[in-house]
Order: C-alpha cells, then structure tokens, then sequence
C-alpha cells in the first residue's frame, strides 16, 4: 500500500516538474518571440524611416531645389519673401531627411544629434526645449548612438503626440562612467501602473534593452513626465578617453 | 453499509458518464458505457448470491475492456502491441482457469492476479506516457490520469487480497468480511476518481491529453 503511495506521489511530482519546466520554456519561447516581432516592427519602422527621408531628401528636396532655381531667374523684388521661404523649406526639408536616415545620422555626437533635432523641433513646434549638457562627452559606438537618438526621438514624438506640454527639458549628463539622459515635460502625464505598453514605450525599452541601457518612467496625471535613461560609458567606449 | 454507499458510488459514476456523454472522448464514453454495465452487474450481484459464475465471466471482460482502453489511449506502437499482448494472455488464462482449473464456481484468484499485475504494468506504462508527453497539461485535467490511479489503487491492493482470498476464506470467514470490507472502500475510490476522470475531460482546456 505504501509503495503504491510513493509511486503515485512520485508520479505526481516527476508529472508536475516537468509542467512546471514546460510552461517556463513555453514562457520564454513567448518571450522571445515577441522580441523577434518587436525587433522586425523596429527594422520596418526604421527602414521605413530610411526610405521616406530618402524620398524627402531625394524627391521633394530636388522639386524645391528646382523651384529655388525657377524663383531666381525672375528678378521680380516681391518675390524675395518667397524666395526665403522656399530656401528655409528646402534646410528644414534637409533637416528632417537627415534626423530620419541612419545613415546621415552616424559620425555625429550624441550632444549634435539632440541639439539638432531640438532647434528643428523649435521652428516646426510650438514647444519651449531647454537642453543642458553636463560633464565631458565621451564616444560611443556609432550603432548605440544611433539608438539613443532613436530612444530619444520616441520620447519627444510621445510628447508631441499625447503630452499636451509646453515646456520640455532635456538632460545629457556624462560623469566618468555613465550616461544619464533625463527628458521631462510639464505636460498632463499619466498613471504609470495604468498605462498599457504600446509601441512607443515598448520599443523605447527595447532598445535601451538592446544597447544595455536602463529606462525609468516617472509620471502622474497632471503633474508632467520624467523619462530617464542611464547608460554605462565604459563598456560603450568607442576608442576611449 | 459499505456495499450500498458502494452501489450508490458507482451509480453515481454511470450517470455522470451518461450525462456527460456526448461531451467526451470516444475512450470515455466506452468506459461511460461500461460503467453502466459494472453498475448492472454489480446490483445483480448485490440482489442474487449465488453469483461466483458471475463474477469470474464479468471480472474477465473488465480486464479485456481495460486492456483495449489503454491500447487505444497508449501512442507508442510498441506498447500498443505489449498491451495486446496482455490482453491475449489475460484471456487465455482466465478462459483455461475457469475450464482446467478452478473452475466457475469458484472464484478465479489465479487468472485474476495475474491480470492484476498486468493491468498495474500497463497503468505504469501509461503514466510514463505522460511524463514524457510534449504538452503536458495541468494534471487535474488529464481524465486518464484520474482513472488510471483509480485501477492501480484498486488493482495493486487487489493484487495481494484477491490473490489470497480462496485461502483466506478456507481459514477465516471472519478475516475474509475484513477484507472485502477493505475492498469496497477500493472499488468506491476507484469509482470516485473515475467520475472526477469523466468530470474534468468535460471542462475547458487548450488541448487534451489522452
């Protein structure tokens, strides 16, 4: 009787190990997947990027240039306003097709990539930014920069899209070791616990995941949002200080 | 006492499987089916005593249709074969015990051993089945692995009381009531966790196991 218990309770106990084992490794195929599916939306999303900056840079920039040409050869005096609008809209078009393309983004600091893409925000937005720099930049490797920029990008574009804020302030503090990038709004904020991860905020901490960066959320309705994002400088050192 | 909260026990049983019916896998709705027919037999036996030719017939037919359970519900082809195997054997000795040896008249401890320890080997063999399934489910929802602890609670226990029973009743009619007693608490387990078995094969689930 007592060795049909223990085989029964044996059984019982190899059988649920063994679940237990399953639905982990269930749980991480899952996982894993959806790292995969997160990672291809952010190949499209930016191959996609490449390809309409391309088109901007390549297309509507070579219509405008056309344009600029066209307005120079009339001598017309009432025509100079114009003039200088189509010449701003063809830099802000340059603008935009560079912040957008990877690749023209690669061989800048990080400090030039946010500046720029802070003045390009000033002129098309009605958003005060106010951008410190604290500490000695140090170089990263150009495929982390690039996703910082991106990291970056994402958090204004939320701003833009949901925060309904008028001042934004943007930290790069470099101390000896680490990174630490504060970006913060006085928008409407919002519960953080409440919140569901969409795209934005899952391909923020994606890509933070990505380089080995940490992200914090702080946020509370009607009190603005603080994004914070750490990085180490020493594992990321391109040719070092 | 015992013997009717055991009618009542499998009763019970066979309602659930009936009412369930159309709901369950096509090897639970055989033993829903056979539940009906143990519960017939059983009143039978319950109401006329002189029933040892009975029981010898009806306690074969148990073991084959077991065996053909697990044939059906086991994957592995080999096994498929063994259990066959088992069945044959279980047959030709219980057929060859009832005409050679004991006799119908009285009961057939031998045969009925020997099927026991067939019936264990094959309930372990499918519990290994289990353990080595792909999808493991939550057990609770596995309806054979209910049932299957039912048969081998019963028929490991069985296996040494029925085994000694003709002796024991030469010796001690007193002993031989304790043990039937002991019996009828295996079989209202047996039965009971055939109705959890039907039971939980009809909720929700992802995918059964069989």
């Amino acid at each position: 009787m007592l060795m049909l218990v223990a085989t029964i309770v044996f059984f019982v106990l190899s059988y649920q190990k063994r679940y237990l084992k399953h639905q982990h490794d269930l749980k991480a195929l899952e996982q894993s997947f959806n790292q995969e599916l997160l990672k291809s939306e952010l190949e499209i999303k930016d191959q996609t990027m490449n390809n309409i900056a391309a088109e901007i840079h390549d297309h509507i920039g070579q219509l405008l240039s056309v344009i600029k040409l066209n307005l120079a050869l009339n001598p017309d005096p009432l025509l100079k306003d114009t003039k200088d609008l189509v010449a701003q809209v063809i830099k802000d078009v340059r603008g935009l097709a560079h912040s957008m393309h990877s690749d023209a983004l690669s061989g800048k600091s990080i400090p030039e990539l946010f500046s720029t893409e802070i003045e390009r925000l000033k002129k098309s937005t009605s958003l005060n930014f106010q951008f410190t720099l604290k500490g000695d930049y140090h170089p990263l490797d150009s495929q982390t920069e690039i996703f910082l920029f991106r990291i970056f990008q994402e958090c204004l574009n939320n701003i833009l899209k949901h925060a309904d804020a008028k001042n934004v302030s943007v930290e790069l503090d470099y101390t000896l070791s680490l990174l630490t990038i504060n970006i913060s709004d006085d928008g409407k904020g919002f519960a953080v616990e409440e919140i569901k991860a969409g795209l934005g905020i899952r391909s923020i901490n994606y890509r933070a995941k990505l380089i080995g960066a940490s992200t914090s959320v702080n946020s509370s309705p009607g009190l603005g949002t603080k994004i914070s994002l750490e990085i180490s400088t020493e594992k990321k050192l391109h040719h070092g200080n | 006492m015992l013997n009717k909260i055991y009618l009542i026990t499998i009763f019970l049983s066979s309602l659930t499987g009936l009412y369930h019916f159309k709901k369950l896998p096509l090897y639970l709705k055989g033993l829903s089916l056979f539940l009906v027919l143990t519960t017939i037999i059983e009143c039978i036996g319950y109401f006329f005593k002189n029933n040892t030719w009975m029981f010898n017939i009806f306690t074969e037919v148990e073991f084959v249709f077991y065996f053909l359970l697990y044939r059906y519900v086991l994957k592995n082809s080999k096994q498929k074969k063994l259990i066959f195997f088992f069945l044959i054997s279980s047959l030709i000795a219980s057929v060859s015990n009832m005409l050679f040896f004991q006799g119908l008249n009285k009961f057939n401890n031998y045969s009925y051993s020997y099927s026991c320890i067939l019936l264990c080997i094959t309930v372990i063999l499918y519990y290994q089945q289990l353990l080595h399934h792909d999808n493991p489910q939550p057990l609770i929802r596995v309806s054979m692995f209910w049932v299957s602890t039912g048969l081998l609670a019963f028929y490991a226990c069985n296996f040494f009381f029925m085994g000694l029973l003709n002796y024991i009743l030469s010796v001690s009619l007193d002993l031989a009531k304790q043990l039937f007693m002991i019996i009828t608490a295996l079989n209202i387990i047996m039965y009971s966790l055939f109705t959890v078995g039907i039971i939980c094969s009809t909720t929700p689930q992802r995918s059964r196991l069989s």
